[in-house]
């Protein structure tokens, strides 16, 4: 796995993007920008040569359910690997995240063993693939 | 919270009105079939008005109660809608408003004291990682210094290295134990928004008991009135969007909900991940 792929932190509350931007850190990630909303993360996705989204369900704007959506329907992103971080624990929301194209989802509260855990699978997987 | 025009509306009597006029168009039903038989034509038609006008009157009690009761919780709330001739309640902060803006006061508290702890947390770090570095070469030539003696190290740097660390390790740990202080001290925000969030509930459930009594006033008015629109809109099931956000989510309080990581991860490994 590449420490110096560049990742894009999306959630509406900076206090949870900066927990888990000190987490990506200490796993060895120090590339990271944020979003607040899909909105202002959707362009910066298609400008910005990001290797890896880390985005929330619940944000005002453009939901991460949204920004999934868009970025599976956009020739550059489709292949861009997503990890779900939210506080939304439907069935039918998880189920509805993996259809979209989502490959990891970590519910909140989370802990720093989960993300690395994530963020590990969802690499090995892409790797074994390619 | 609760004030006098409160009590007033909790005090109202939603019972009797439509209670006391069924009563009295079976009195009058009675005596109206009783004068038909007599052939009294006149006398039932002085009957009808009467019914009508008792109808009436119940009506315009109830309609007056319901008017006082909607009055009363408008007052109760100080809410931010102008009435003629009551420009006053507009003067008042509505308690809502009041209510939205102490919720608003707890997102900042908790935001502040999650960045107050992130600071001293991300301010340790380094401080942490210097001690363990510098511990761990000092002990790499404090163990060869243990097996080969004195003449394996240069003695004077060794004693240097030892006093130089154990003066960073003073300072250090008498920085973090300030560090820890403070994370300690920001957690005071827990009770502060609990304190407003309790104040917030209080509000929230005095409106639900003034819209219940409402609701009670008006469907005497719709039983008088001969209406029944109530049944009519609780008939009709609310369309719920199960993919709509909802933020966080209790534990174990549906069955569409799941539970932890590892429902997560049952379910879409189930799904194939």
């Amino acid at each position: 796995m590449n420490k110096n792929m560049k990742i894009l932190i999306v959630d509406d509350f900076s206090t949870m993007r900066r927990i888990i931007k000190n987490l990506l850190r200490d796993l060895g990630f120090t590339n990271t920008a944020e979003a607040d909303d899909g909105n202002s993360a959707l362009p910066m996705l298609q400008n910005g040569n990001f290797d890896f989204l880390v985005t929330d369900w619940n944000m005002p704007g453009m939901t991460g359910i949204d920004l999934l959506k868009a970025c599976r329907a956009d020739d550059r992103l489709k292949t861009l690997p997503v990890l779900m971080v939210t506080a939304e624990a439907k069935r039918d929301q998880i189920i509805a995240a993996a259809q979209a194209g989502v490959n990891g989802y970590v519910v909140k509260p989370f802990t720093a063993a989960a993300l690395q855990e994530k963020i590990e699978k969802i690499f090995e997987r892409i790797e074994s693939h390619s | 919270m609760p004030s006098k025009e409160y009590n007033e509306l909790a005090e109202t009597d939603v019972s009797g009105g439509p209670e006391a006029l069924t009563k009295l168009l079976r009195a009058r039903t009675r005596e109206l079939l009783q004068k038909l038989d007599e052939g009294d034509i006149g006398g039932a038609n002085q009957l009808i008005r009467d019914i009508n006008a008792a109808r009436d009157e119940t009506l315009y009690v109830e309609v007056g109660r319901l008017t006082r009761g909607l009055h009363n919780a408008i007052k109760d709330f100080h809410l931010d809608i102008s009435l003629s001739g009551h420009s006053r309640v507009k003067d008042e902060i509505s308690e809502i408003q009041d209510a939205t803006s102490r919720l608003n006061y707890v997102i900042n508290l908790t935001e502040e004291a999650a960045n107050t702890t992130m600071d001293m947390v991300e301010a340790g770090g380094p401080i942490v990682q210097e001690l363990a570095e510098e511990a761990s070469s000092l002990k790499a030539d404090w163990d060869q210094f243990r097996k080969q003696g004195s003449n394996a190290v240069d003695n004077e740097s060794l004693y240097a290295r030892v006093d130089a660390m154990l003066n960073r390790t003073v300072e250090g740990t008498s920085n973090l134990h300030d560090r820890l202080n403070e994370i300690l001290m920001a957690q005071g925000y827990q009770d502060l928004s609990g304190q407003v969030i309790k104040r917030v509930i209080a509000l929230v459930s005095d409106v639900e008991q003034s819209l219940v009594r409402l609701v009670k006033l008006a469907s005497n008015v719709e039983a008088v009135a001969g209406l029944n629109s109530l049944r009519r809109e609780q008939a009709a099931p609310v369309a719920v969007d199960s993919m709509q956000a909802e933020g966080p989510q209790m534990k174990n309080s549906r069955s569409d909900v799941i539970s932890g990581q590892d429902d997560v991860d049952a379910l879409l490994s189930s799904l194939g991940f």
